[in-house]
């Protein structure tokens, strides 16, 4: 499992290592030519700026809903708390593609911000959601019996105890952000990762876009050293079997439900409403003939194939990573463990870019194959497969291995036949959720599949960068119902966890 | 030989010498208990005899076949037929009762009347074996994990605290059934546990761990009378220890004059009672004079803190006395002793 | 753990045959429009029996992949939009010269003059006007007049496109490299960026801004169309073989590598011989035949009276483009 659990690893960093050697090879002097220009340090603002709003706006609408969902009487709370979740099954750029096609003239840091947020506000809603389901509400009581108002304690009690979920969600999304290429391009705002992008596309310079790259890595590091500065000593809280008992609900009174409805039909109106009207509106257009399934089949079957395996591919590299960071002895687990987290916190187009010319340069038979493209999707998507895996893993106690080899299993066998057994659950959910990123993978995909690959996102890509938006949207159609039944499990997953 | 025989063994994890040159051997289908405080290095040393664990030195042999040395002999756990019950079990969840105890055997058409013979042998309903492990209570879930390790007829068998998890009244139930069951099969076994009296009642053979080392391994009626040391001697049950000047066969002591175990020994030395041996005399005519300081009644008898006289307060012994009209606190008692002291080596 | 490793490594083969048909005779990095390609492909493929895939990217990181792939280069054929591209390549030496046949069935002008491209198909730069907010009397003479503060925010361009940089390609070729670093600055100043020629259009056909600098195509895609995004617009070509009339050639090449030499070349005269031309007549692609005897499509303006500069396609300059438009801070 170690030399495993190291190989891994090290074959993830291999992106962040061609990214500090270029910059070696680069020299000094051009690398600062490349860094110390204006047009740097607009796409820093903006890609700061970014971060600095959409973030603390998403945490205040997830936590909202959250509350609104969880722990206050409003009317038809279920409903909500699965319509909250349900914005995480239209990709970022379908959600930017919908948002274009419905204002055309929408564009720049608002717009970004906007729809960023509210194609990413799940990320926080969910687990913070989940967490609050697991508050002993004693403690709220005490907080009461001690004399605080219901605004204190949610302030002095129970917000304090949603940092971890909070913190984690945040993080998802400032490097969500950073990565993201289709939403942000659409909508015409330029962040770091459109911009190498476009000197991708121009008279490629290389060390320019890998100093680029360069500063992505930066600011992905600096977001996992604040994140983790903040979060302190705390640890994510295991997931236990959680309270049984059932939390008292928030009177809302007519007032305060007006407000909590009016917020939850405003966000879903904008981060659901907004995608299936413009989609239906593409599609009605469209009308049947628009449904070439000769061109749609291949495609949707390519993408199956490449998801699946890149979803099998990532759980399997996953598992010995997750069983040396729940098993292992000292800090080796956790530091493999960190190093897959750094990596897949790199946006695609910087890992596409690293093996790129670590194929051509290096093992040239590799360049341009199905390999390669899914060891992309591994580097990028192992921590995804990695959290709930590791969870399971954590979940299923080592004396089941003892016993099962004292019965006569060999190692492999009893960590397959029992460990791996128990923690099917938690890796066919880590595996639907690389799925489903793969799927709507753009940048890697592009840039290192083989050649004749069409996947849904390429090809709606390729369709609106032609403008022909009719003819994209059924692309769009496909990877949302896709989409759908995988958050759906994400939904239930995240509410049996909690203990319901 | 037969049996299990580990010679010199040990074992680090970094700096830490978990297990640290243990010697120690089990006779074929006899009972060993080890006992000693967690971190003592116990369950390490079960762990190198299942086989989970390779030692750094040392030999573990079993009926004759080595099973690991320092000449890179290691038999891997899935081979050495040892069979293990961890604490609570350890029962596959994902598996239905039947599917638990059916582990360990072969595929075959006798697999099925196999499981029904086991369940019947740990007394376990038929009607159990669909059950899920959940469904079980804690005593159940025991004796499923028992027939699962029986289920391969293993040479050895250990037993990794196995009744820690079950309340008073049934731990000792189970352990008695296990005991007989493990007879029956004419099973060697090595029970771990920090249970004093789960160990002396189990086994005919006791060994307490310290530090890495068996500090001392005999029948638990020596161990327990005889321990050799004060550290051991409180391990295994409550302890008067005293100072005293032993010379041929007695001891002066805050309890006056006792016969001693040790004719040999001469000079200052500590010496050890049991609590039940020192009892309150009804009589005047018993020499030990006293001050009861503090009574707690504890159930089943009350314990008499007692300031002795001679000692001019600077020794008090903790006695046992029949639940009944019990000695007020500050009365004056006399105390009787029965038995002779045992020299402790420290 | 067996039984597991073979189960994804099935999966990876199902994927790989579908992701990687083994089939393909020849194989197109194709940066031109997938559709027109697609539709080359496919009659060609009908007419020879001769197979095709393709690899979809746009002119220059197409361009830069074969550089950097070298002499490992999968590609037999490279097409693009616009010749900086092919220029890229043919200076690495990585061109195989283009069959005489094929090279006679194209002016001079609309190929490269070592004959190692060819053109396949051109494009011309246009400026899109929105009717309702700018007056025909209003529209500039040259391209070079959007320099001046009297437009700024008044146009639109999308410099990180390889269409609107060959057009800087062509100024810099014609004006040299210090006007055309004064123009670029300037449009950092006065123009308003958007991503893709098409976005320009639709934000000038919703009023969103008064003009922008595009390849003329878009218009008459969208035309054939719904209309919806350029039903407001205007077309103003500047012709007086201004920079502003470039009209943009869209290259193809054999590479020097191929091992498929003979079907590649077959690809490349099937794509200007007749059929090949007709697909732009006939099709919704809305680009410029170039060989001599092909008609364009009849709702275009016809290519000879748009009085384009003079210029040889095979000099357009990508990287001194590139460079100038980051200093400029375009990119």
């Amino acid at each position: 499992m170690l030399p495993a659990a190291v190989l891994v690893s090290a074959v993830t960093l291999i992106p962040i290592g061609f990214v500090i050697w270029i910059a070696f090879q680069t020299g000094w002097e051009t690398s600062i030519a490349l860094l110390i220009r204006p047009r740097i340090g607009e796409l820093l603002i903006n890609t700061v700026l970014l971060i600095v709003v959409a973030v603390p706006v998403s945490v205040v609408l997830g936590v909202a809903v959250g509350w609104l969902t969880e722990r206050s009487d409003l009317p038809g709370r279920r409903v909500w708390s699965v319509l909250g979740a349900a914005p995480l099954a239209v990709p970022a750029f379908v959600h930017g593609f919908a948002w274009v096609g419905a204002i055309p003239s929408l564009h720049g840091f608002f717009a970004g911000a906007l729809v960023a947020v509210l194609a990413y506000f799940p990320f926080v809603y969910l687990p913070t959601a989940a967490a609050l389901r697991r508050l002993d509400p004693a403690q709220e009581d005490v907080a009461g019996s001690l004399g605080l108002t219901p605004t204190q304690v949610f302030g002095r009690v129970v917000l304090p105890q949603l940092r971890l979920p909070i913190l984690g969600g945040a993080l998802l999304i400032a490097l969500h952000l950073l990565a993201e290429y289709g939403l942000f391009a659409l909508l015409r705002f330029d962040t770091f990762t459109t911009a190498i992008f476009d000197v991708f596309q121009s008279s490629f310079i290389a060390p320019a876009a890998n100093m680029m790259a360069g500063v992505l890595v930066l600011l992905c590091l600096g977001l996992l050293t604040i994140e983790s500065a903040t979060r302190g000593n705390a640890r994510y809280a295991r997931l236990g079997s959680g309270t049984a008992r059932e939390t008292r609900l928030f009177r809302l009174g007519p007032l305060g439900e007006l407000a909590g409805l009016s917020l939850l039909v405003v966000l879903t109106a904008l981060a659901l409403g907004v995608p299936f009207a413009t989609l239906l509106r593409w599609t009605v257009l469209g009308g049947i003939a628009n449904w070439r399934f000769n061109e749609i089949v291949p495609v949707f079957l390519q993408t199956l194939g490449l998801a699946a395996a890149g979803a099998i591919l990532t759980t399997l590299a996953a598992l010995p990573v997750a069983w040396l960071a729940v098993r292992g002895r000292g800090k080796l687990g956790r530091v493999l463990e960190g190093c897959n987290y750094i990596t897949g916190a790199m946006p695609g187009i910087v890992i596409a870019l690293a093996l790129v010319t670590v194929t051509i340069r290096v093992v040239q038979p590799l360049y341009q194959t199905l390999f390669t493209v899914l060891l992309a999707y591994v580097v990028l998507f192992l921590p995804r497969a990695l959290i709930s895996l590791r969870a399971s893993i954590a979940q299923a106690p080592p004396e089941l291995e003892d016993v099962a080899q004292s019965l006569g299993r060999t190692p492999t066998r009893a960590l397959w036949e029992i460990t791996m057994r128990l923690a099917a659950p938690g890796a066919a959910a880590g595996a639907a959720l690389v799925f489903l990123a793969v799927t709507t993978e753009l940048t890697a995909t592009l840039i290192l599949a083989p050649t004749g690959t069409r996947t849904l996102a390429t090809t709606f890509w390729s369709l609106t960068s032609e403008i022909d938006f009719v003819r994209a949207a059924p692309y769009a159609v496909i990877m949302v119902l896709l989409s759908v039944p995988l958050t759906w499990v994400l939904y239930v997953q995240s509410r049996r966890v909690a203990g319901r | 030989m037969s049996g299990l025989e580990i010679q010199a063994v040990s074992k680090s994890y970094g700096a830490v010498r978990a297990v640290a040159g243990v010697d120690l051997s089990i006779p074929a289908g006899q009972h060993t208990a080890i006992v000693g405080a967690s971190g003592s290095g116990k369950t390490t040393l079960l762990r190198l005899i299942a086989g989970f664990e390779a030692p750094d030195a040392g030999r573990i042999v079993l009926n004759g076949v080595v099973l690991a040395d320092a000449a890179g002999t290691m038999v891997p756990a899935h081979k050495r037929r040892v069979g293990y019950l961890p604490q609570d079990g350890a029962l596959f969840p994902h598996l239905s009762v039947a599917a638990n105890i059916g582990f360990g055997l072969e595929k075959g058409a006798d697999r099925a009347s196999r499981v029904g013979e086991l369940a019947e042998m740990v007394a376990l309903d038929r009607a159990m074996l669909a059950r899920w492990p959940h469904e079980l209570s804690g005593g159940q879930q025991q004796r499923v994990a028992l027939a699962r390790a029986l289920a391969q007829r293993p040479k050895l068998i250990l037993l990794d605290e196995p009744f820690s998890a079950l309340d008073t009244g049934l731990r000792a139930a189970t352990r008695k059934a296990t005991i007989a069951l493990l007879d029956a099969a004419g099973v060697t076994a090595l029970l771990v546990t920090h249970d004093q009296a789960e160990a002396l009642s189990f086994s005919e053979q006791i060994a307490v761990m310290r530090d890495g080392r068996v500090a001392q391994a005999g029948a638990p009626i020596d161990l327990y009378l005889r321990p050799r040391d004060s550290a051991t001697a409180t391990f295994l049950g409550d302890a008067i220890i005293l100072p005293a000047m032993v010379n041929g066969g007695w001891a002066t002591c805050a309890l006056g004059s006792l016969a001693v175990d040790d004719a040999q020994r001469t000079g200052s030395a500590r010496i050890m009672l049991r609590p039940e041996q020192v009892q309150i005399a009804e009589s005047d005519s018993a020499r030990v004079a006293g001050k009861v300081v503090d009574v707690e009644f504890v159930g089943h008898s009350c314990v008499l803190t007692v300031d002795l006289a001679s000692s001019n307060g600077g020794q008090t012994v903790q006695v046992r006395s029949p639940v009944g009209p019990a000695p007020m606190v500050a009365s004056p008692v006399r105390l009787r002793v029965a038995g002779p002291a045992h020299v402790l080596q420290d | 753990m067996m039984r597991l490793f073979s189960f994804a490594a099935g999966v990876a083969m199902l994927a790989g045959l579908l992701a990687d048909p083994a089939y393909a005779e020849i194989t197109v990095y194709n940066a031109q429009h997938e559709t027109l390609t697609k539709a080359w492909i496919e009659a060609f493929t009908m007419e020879t029996g001769i197979k095709a895939n393709y690899r979809q990217g746009s002119d220059l990181d197409l361009a830069n992949a074969i550089v950097l792939e070298g002499r490992n280069s999968p590609a037999d054929v490279f097409l693009t939009e616009n010749s900086p591209a092919m220029v890229l390549v043919d200076n690495a030496g990585l061109f195989a010269p283009v069959d005489a046949a094929t090279l006679a069935m194209v002016p001079a002008n609309y190929r490269a003059a070592n004959g190692r491209w060819t053109g396949i198909a051109a494009r011309s730069t246009v400026l899109v006007y929105n009717k309702a907010k700018v007056p025909v009397a209003n529209l500039p003479k040259s391209m070079l007049d959007l320099a001046a503060p009297s437009w700024k925010g008044r146009w639109a361009g999308s410099p990180s496109g390889a269409d609107f940089q060959a057009v800087v390609g062509a100024l810099l070729e014609l004006r040299g490299e210090q006007a055309t670093g004064d123009w670029l600055k300037a449009m950092k100043a006065n123009a308003t960026i958007y991503r893709g020629n098409g976005a320009v259009l639709r934000a000038v056909n919703a009023g969103e801004i008064e003009t922008g600098l595009i390849y003329h195509y878009y218009y008459f895609q969208d035309q054939a169309k719904t209309g919806e995004a350029s039903n407001n617009v205007g077309l103003h070509f500047f012709k007086n073989r201004d920079p502003g009339a470039f009209v943009s050639v869209s290259g193809g090449g054999v590479l020097a590598t191929s091992k498929n030499v003979a079907e590649a070349q077959a690809f490349l005269k099937f794509v200007v011989g007749k059929t090949g031309q007709d697909i732009l007549r006939t099709g919704d692609a809305m680009e410029y035949a170039v060989a001599t005897t092909a008609e364009s499509h009849p709702k275009l303006p016809a290519l000879g009276t748009l009085d384009a500069p003079k210029l040889d396609p095979g000099q357009l300059n990508s990287k001194k483009v590139t460079e100038l438009m980051m200093a400029a801070g375009l990119l």
